[in-house]
């Protein structure tokens, strides 16, 4: 008997303050362990949670208070997880702006600009969308 | 003169800024050439690279050299994708 493919979506809502990043990894995590993702796949996930909750909270609602949404489920029959990070704060896109120069030697490199590149670059199908106020940034972790 | 430092386990936006701290204690103390050890870190985002690259940037000003070595799978691959295997010095 093979395992049960979890199909549930499961969500939480924090304030978008740095300080819930540790409550929103873990969530993410439960998930991606519940869905045998393995340790290399979890540091990558992790790394994309980081890299957009820390854009949210330090960016989307400047010096008011705001919340983040994240839900997250199963796709592809159990063979990926669908992630999804929501925020009510200004518009903005994170994937309009220009991917760094990775070329560039030490002292020319721009210090910045790596985060969303990161996220790019270890996860698939990243894709933003502006929904009834909300941003929206999608993505996909293969779980193998 | 040179040191050794050994890097956090994970360097993410929780730990950075006494990791950064104490790269900063270290430049301040003139020293310049300096070894980070990465054995013990399985884990580095964004702004970890950001304050590895500025500490880079500083030794070479300062006629030094930032070496990086011992870095793990995870580092190992952050490293490459963003360029910075080719812009640091890791053995």
């Amino acid at each position: 008997m093979t395992d049960p493919v979890i199909t549930e979506e499961e969500r939480i809502r924090v304030a978008a303050l740095i300080d819930n990043l540790p409550d929103v990894q873990s969530f993410v995590r439960d998930y991606m362990c519940k869905a045998g993702a393995d340790d290399m796949v979890l540091l990558n996930t992790e790394l994309a949670v980081e890299e957009i909750f820390v854009n949210i909270a330090s960016y989307a609602y400047e010096d008011k208070s705001g919340e983040a949404e994240v839900s997250i489920r199963s796709a592809e029959n159990g063979e990926s997880v669908d992630i999804c990070f929501a925020d009510t704060g200004k518009r903005f896109d994170p994937l309009s702006v220009p991917e760094p120069d990775i070329t560039l030697s030490s002292e020319e490199r721009q210090i910045g600009g790596l985060g969303i590149f990161l996220l790019r670059q270890v996860a698939e199908d990243v894709r933003y969308s502006y929904e009834e106020g909300k941003n929206i940034l999608r993505f996909r972790m293969r779980l193998s | 003169m040179s040191e050794i430092y050994r890097t956090p386990e994970k360097i993410d936006i929780g730990t950075n800024t006494a990791f950064s701290e104490d790269l900063k204690e270290i430049a301040s103390r003139g020293i310049f050439d300096l070894v980070l050890d990465m054995e013990d870190t399985v884990y580095i985002s964004s702004v970890g690279l950001r304050t590895i690259l500025a500490m880079d940037k500083e030794c070479k000003k300062n006629g030094g050299k930032l070496v990086i070595k011992n870095a793990g799978e995870m580092v190992n691959k952050v490293m490459e994708i963003t360029g910075f295997s080719q812009i640091l010095t890791i053995v």
